[in-house]
């Protein structure tokens, strides 16, 4: 929703918030971490690192797209994604990681068998070590921008925009194991074929999907507003971490059950934005009906503002029948203004609230 | 705006979290053992195939949990190495080499031909002045696009001492088709 005037989670320079030093210093150590285990590959393959570089430019700047879509009810800032990338490249990869799936997986051969370990190994430890690394960007990006969630969906973007990191740095030191695995035979080719296979054709069931399933149970566990959100957290949770490990086990090692998981993955996610959606949409609803969050702005306006993409299009349509296309742009304007006086209401930012509260009543020529 | 105090206690969850993942769990292999001798002949994943370790031999539990077994008796060690390769076999052993050895090494004579049609075997072994680190031997299997290097690091005299075991496990490799992992593992 490119209206929407207001942005959430703003990092910025804050060296007095501890949270941002955490944010640095962690992401600083990550990074060096992750240049420290990635570096003999890069030096036996360098190709391939490069060329996993090179990819990881689009990779970046196409998930950075498409996380914009389901921004409907905000807007995350660009240095809270960045922020969130950057934990999740470095410290979520470099920390978290890939330093403690080796070990895990030794320690369950020397306690469960070296066949468990193979076999199950990449499947139990993943999850547990990616995704806490994935999980903690959220808590990370909060503290260093001194705010709290608003609604699941924000802790669910911010997972996945973590993820997003996290992803960019696996895809290269994949690129730099699929060298070892055939020997530097084609780098260039071996590479692109790992970003095409990670990125394109497994993309919808990627990291990114997996972060933003535990993000959303992290985010109704904080701040849900429906019935059940403690069970409803916590299996939202389970199923990130749940599709990560079944993603990895022996499982899925037949073709046909790796696509249908490929089909049914994106239907599951579907539903969990559906949830998503009607937790922003009541959030919007409760901020703005408390007692003078609208000012003389009828109540009724806030009907107009559909909780989804689809109900949106559905009004939209209605309008533009009863006023003609170019009622279209100031419609939307009306949704992002309310939905911009809503977070300023609920951050208590009272000057904003009453400055858009202000425009959107001399817009609807309202006695202010 | 979340207080104080839980700001302060999320902070300390991520830090603590910080120190046990980067730096804790990473000891935890140490306090268990580093291998395991084997009580009886062991078949062992591998991406592309299988290789059974000799009854006897203590296997590195790091690498083979990873399925790069790596096999160990007395100063003589084998090491399983998987791989694909598309091209030529003549250019599969010079790139083997390359990456294996630290001097240039005695190469076998491939057939501009062979293209791991049917089943390939070629050993390499090391020039006469190579350095003590570098391997005694490397055997290079390939079926079709499937590859497993055998390699044997040790003394020439303990080396030659093991050598039909080291045939045995040369043997013993199996080959089942290669199945890319792209997934989100480790």
């Amino acid at each position: 929703m490119k209206e929407l005037a207001r942005r959430r989670f703003d990092v910025g320079f804050a060296p007095r918030r501890a949270g941002w030093w955490l944010l640095f210093v962690a992401s600083l150590g990550g990074a060096a971490m992750t240049g420290w285990a990635l570096l003999p590959g890069a030096k036996t393959f360098p190709v391939a690192a490069g060329t996993g570089l090179v990819f990881t430019v689009p990779l970046l700047i196409g998930w950075w797209w498409l996380l914009k879509l389901p921004q409907l009810w905000s807007r995350i800032s660009r240095s809270g994604a960045i922020a969130a990338m950057a934990w999740g490249a470095f410290a979520a990869a470099g920390i978290y990681a890939l330093p403690a799936n080796g070990a895990l997986i030794t320690v369950m051969g020397q306690r469960a068998g070296i066949d468990v370990a193979q076999q199950w190994g990449a499947a139990l430890i993943a999850p547990l070590t990616e995704e806490t690394g994935k999980a903690l960007g959220i808590v990370v990006v909060l503290l260093a921008a001194g705010q709290r969630l608003r609604t699941p969906m924000d802790a669910a973007l911010l997972g996945a925009l973590s993820a997003v990191g996290f992803t960019a740095t696996e895809d290269v030191l994949y690129g730099i194991n699929i060298a070892y695995l055939n020997l530097g035979e084609n780098e260039v080719v071996s590479t692109t074929v790992i970003y095409v296979a990670r990125a394109i054709v497994f993309g919808p069931v990627s990291h990114i999907v997996f972060s933003a399933a535990v993000g959303a149970g992290i985010g109704v566990l904080a701040v849900g507003r429906r019935r059940g959100r403690v069970p409803i957290g916590f299996a939202l949770i389970g199923l990130g971490a749940g599709l990560h490990g079944l993603w990895n086990s022996p499982l899925l090692d037949a073709l046909w059950t790796r696509i249908a998981y490929l089909v049914v993955v994106p239907f599951v996610m579907w539903a969990v934005l559906r949830y998503l959606r009607t937790e922003e949409h009541r959030w919007f609803e409760q901020v703005l009906v408390r007692p003078g969050a609208l000012g003389a702005i009828p109540a009724t306006y806030l009907r107009t503002v559909g909780a989804t993409w689809w109900r949106r299009r559905g009004y939209r349509a209605s309008v533009v029948k009863a006023f003609g296309a170019g009622a279209i742009g100031p419609q939307r304007v009306l949704e992002a203004e309310l939905t911009d006086l809503a977070d300023a209401v609920d951050v208590g930012d009272q000057e904003s609230a009453a400055r858009i509260r202000g425009v959107i009543e001399a817009r609807l020529a309202l006695p202010s | 705006m979340v207080n104080l105090f839980q700001r302060a206690l999320w902070l300390a969850v991520v830090v603590v979290t910080l120190v046990a993942f980067g730096f804790a769990i990473p000891l935890l292999p140490s306090f268990g053992p580093d291998s395991r001798q084997l009580t009886t002949d062991d078949a062992m994943e591998l991406a592309t195939g299988t290789v059974t370790l000799p009854a006897g031999w203590d296997v590195d539990i790091a690498s083979a949990s990873q399925r790069q077994p790596v096999a160990t008796r007395g100063n003589v060690q084998i090491g399983i190495v998987d791989a694909v390769w598309l091209g030529a076999s003549s250019r599969l052993v010079t790139h083997a080499a390359d990456l294996v050895f630290s001097q240039p090494p005695l190469l076998p004579d491939v057939p501009a031909t062979a293209d791991g049609t049917g089943s390939e075997e070629w050993q390499i072994l090391p020039a006469r002045d190579a350095p003590s680190g570098d391997p005694r031997s490397v055997i290079v299997l390939r079926r079709d696009t499937s590859v497993i290097l055998v390699i044997v690091r040790g003394p020439a005299a303990e080396v030659a001492a093991v050598a039909e075991t080291i045939d045995a496990v040369v043997a013993s490799v199996t080959f089942n088709g290669f199945t890319p992992d792209v997934g989100s593992a480790p």
